[in-house]
């Protein structure tokens, strides 16, 4: 994870991970948004066990100074905006084995356009 | 006392008024109604809609059908109008010899020159020989992943090749970039990537962010990275065209290139004047073709080069008009024509990355006679559905000014532009002269036609929202910034679908343009075609009817029609009058109806007076 952002304070999207989610998740959705041009960061999840994809994406929205968070569990990935209401997230993924990985580069590719100003790729959603 | 209705069948809308009308007095408006127009006018495919919108109209003056007694119907604009678009030239890759298209991302930047090579043949697990010791340009298929491809690079790189640029088939040009010891250009998403030739010199260039490609876009940049001679630099002419304005390119050199721009046969169209004919090439231009029908006028008719784009397409509409109308062709007479040039964008032949390179088309209005005959078949059916007497109620150009006189704050003299789908028309009532008035190809149906070709859409219904619907941007999913840059906040958020897009805004709906044109772009050709041809039309119109040929000597003008509908079109208009001190607006018929229903009000007024003078 070469390409990671580790100063708190710069600009990024935050990406939170639920505590049961595969870690490699998190590389693919940072593939998906360095494409795009845009940082974004591993933030750990708030200690209360959220298990709530929606809830933890938002969460990670409202710490991100772009105000997009991206939120993994295992079988779910969700792209939030801070001012969206917590229970309504942008797009919501399910993550199944054999396309995780465009479901989650997809997901960071559609959160950073979300910070660009483009319109969202939803048809690569399966 | 009387109670009669005025039914005006427009090319596309069918209007009425109804009115009770006794002896001496102004008749008393009871309601009025407007429906879509069934079929082509003149036809008695018209009859289905005429009724629904009697029966709507009669509803809500609180009458039945069978209190009519008399139903006045318009004596036909004695024109119909139809439109096609011919492309002018057009490129042909014959070898494949170029990419140009605009990525989302392409990787790094920079221009980089050298021999195409596939990837594998720089992987020494892969490769069956030494590594090339010429400068490269490296082609990367789907198949290598980011990771693998960059891995690959990096060791070609240490081991001394030199890697100059990259062609990725994936979108994965800034992820490989990232991932080299140095910023090379990788253009991305090139779909046909197998089609691209190996072991050939080829040029790769990637802008800046928020420019455009320079050299490949410059004939002697080309010329300057593949030593070209003066006369093959003349041959890249066209491949430098293509590709100006984008952020990424490929040129490519292969022994047998050759792109073309050529020309298309578009053909010839002859103007019969009633004094003398005169013929024009399709591809001089509008300008040309316009300026030759003035040197004509009055037109007679108009033949078209057989056997070529603009042979078909005369013949095409004097088919149509003869099936309409059951007469020969040869008495089918265009009296007609509009001449508007535009860019249209065209698919590249034998393009690598489905390349657009913008062209030039032509697009002609045309428009021919019809006569009183059609509308009396009309009123005849009309009358058998109904069961109520139907006459033809006074030419079109009278009863609308009649209409249009109900006007507040207007009098005689008076001029008219009366536009709709398929012609402009105008009239000029002066006192104790007869009504001068003209009809002139090319309308709404031509300004779509302009704005579908221009925009490359597929859907004409698609350009004819564009047309008539103001357009906005989503900046934010909470807000969107209308084309005056006024910006609207909404409490709910919108549709994520909707987020970054140009959409248009319909009543409270907005629909998103599937295009990538910018807001600006879709603006500036929306309004373009309404100045080329429904400006140019009222304006053209009106010469032709003022005294002398002469706006100036015109007093009022009053908008009427679909063209007084429009959201921006009234304020274009009386923009440009106002140059020529005119008081130019859209009329209010009725004092509340706006520029509607001036026909079929006007159908009953001309009735009242003819019942007066005959008293």
């Amino acid at each position: 994870m070469t390409h990671e952002d580790e100063n708190p304070d710069r600009p990024a999207i935050h990406v939170s991970l639920a505590p049961e989610a595969d870690e490699s998740f998190y590389k693919w959705v940072a593939v998906g948004a360095e494409e795009e041009g845009i940082p974004c960061r591993l933030e750990p999840a708030d200690e209360t066990d959220e298990t709530d994809v929606a809830a933890l994406a938002h969460a990670a929205a409202q710490n991100s100074r772009l105000d997009v968070g991206v939120g993994i569990a295992s079988t779910q990935v969700a792209v939030h905006e801070r001012h969206m209401p917590a229970e309504r997230p942008v797009i919501l993924s399910k993550v199944e084995e054999d396309h995780a990985r465009q479901v989650c580069r997809s997901a960071g590719a559609n959160a950073a356009r979300l910070v660009i100003g483009t319109p969202l790729r939803l048809d690569d959603d399966p | 006392m009387s109670i009669v209705a005025g039914v005006d069948i427009g090319n596309s809308t069918t209007e009425v008024a109804i009115a009770r009308v006794g002896e001496g007095d102004s008749p008393e408006f009871l309601s009025s109604g407007s429906g879509m127009t069934t079929g082509i006018k003149g036809t008695a495919e018209n009859i289905s809609g005429i009724v629904n919108v009697l029966e709507e109209a009669t509803e809500v003056a609180g009458i039945g059908m069978d209190d009519l007694d008399l139903v006045l119907l318009n004596e036909a604009t004695p024109v119909i109008g139809d439109v096609a678009m011919e492309t002018v030239t057009e490129t042909v890759v014959t070898e494949s010899s170029m990419v140009g298209h605009n990525p989302g991302s392409p990787g790094g930047e920079g221009i980089g020159v050298g021999q195409t090579i596939h990837i594998r043949d720089l992987d020494e697990n892969d490769s069956d020989g030494a590594l090339p010791d010429e400068p490269v340009i490296v082609i990367v298929p789907q198949d290598y992943d980011f990771e693998r491809a960059a891995d690959i690079l990096t060791r070609a790189l240490e081991a001394g090749v030199e890697i100059k640029a990259g062609i990725v088939q994936g979108d994965d040009g800034v992820l490989i970039s990232n991932r080299l010891p140095e910023t090379l250009p990788f253009v991305d998403e090139v779909a046909h990537v197998e089609k691209v030739p190996l072991d050939m010199l080829a040029a790769v260039e990637v802008a800046p962010q928020g420019q455009a490609v320079k050299q490949l876009s410059n004939p002697y940049g080309i010329a300057t990275l593949f030593s070209l001679s003066s006369e093959e630099t003349g041959h890249v002419i066209p491949i430098a065209k293509a590709l100006i304005g984008l952020r990424s390119a490929v040129v490519i050199r292969t022994p047998e290139s050759d792109v073309e721009s050529k020309q298309i046969p578009a053909g010839s169209i002859t103007f019969m004047g009633e004094r003398e004919n005169r013929d024009v090439e399709l591809e001089s231009g509008a300008d040309e073709i316009m300026d030759t029908l003035a040197r004509v006028e009055p037109l007679s008719d108009v033949q078209g080069e057989s056997g070529t784009n603009v042979g078909g397409m005369i013949e095409r509409v004097r088919q149509t008009m003869a099936d309409v109308t059951e007469k020969s062709l040869d008495d089918v007479k265009i009296r007609d024509v509009l001449a508007v040039d535009c860019q249209v964008p065209q698919q590249v032949e034998g393009g690598i990355a489905d390349e657009f390179s913008t062209e030039t088309a032509t697009g002609l209005a045309v428009m021919v006679d019809t006569d009183r005959l059609l509308m009396e078949r009309v009123a005849e059916s009309l009358s058998e559905e109904i069961g109520t007497q139907v006459e033809l109620g006074g030419a079109e150009a009278n009863t609308a000014i009649l209409g249009a006189l109900t006007t507040p704050g207007i009098d005689v003299p008076v001029a008219i532009i009366d536009g709709g789908a398929g012609s402009v028309d105008a009239a000029l009532l002066q006192e104790g002269k007869p009504v001068e008035h003209v009809h002139l190809a090319g309308a709404g149906n031509m300004v779509t036609l302009l704005i579908q070709n221009e925009l490359g859409l597929e859907r004409f219904e698609v350009a004819e929202q564009i047309k008539i619907n103001p357009l906005a941007k989503v900046e934010s999913l909470f807000h969107i910034r209308h084309e005056d840059n006024s910006v609207q906040f909404f409490e709910e958020p919108l549709d994520s679908s909707l987020f970054g897009r140009v959409i248009l805004v319909t009543g409270d709906d907005f629909v998103p343009i599937e295009s990538d044109h910018t807001l600006d772009r879709v603006r500036t050709v929306r309004q373009e075609a309404k100045r080329r041809v429904l400006l140019r039309n009222s304006i053209r119109a009106l010469e032709r009817i003022s005294p002398s040929g002469n706006i100036r000597f015109l007093d009022f003008v009053a908008i009427v029609g679909r063209f007084g509908l429009d959201f921006e079109l009234p304020q274009m208009l009386t923009n440009e009058l106002i140059g020529f001190d005119i008081v130019a607006g859209v009329a209010n018929v009725r004092e509340n109806l706006g520029p509607t229903n001036a026909v079929a009000t006007g159908l009953i007024i001309n009735y009242c007076q003819q019942q007066d003078e005959a008293a």
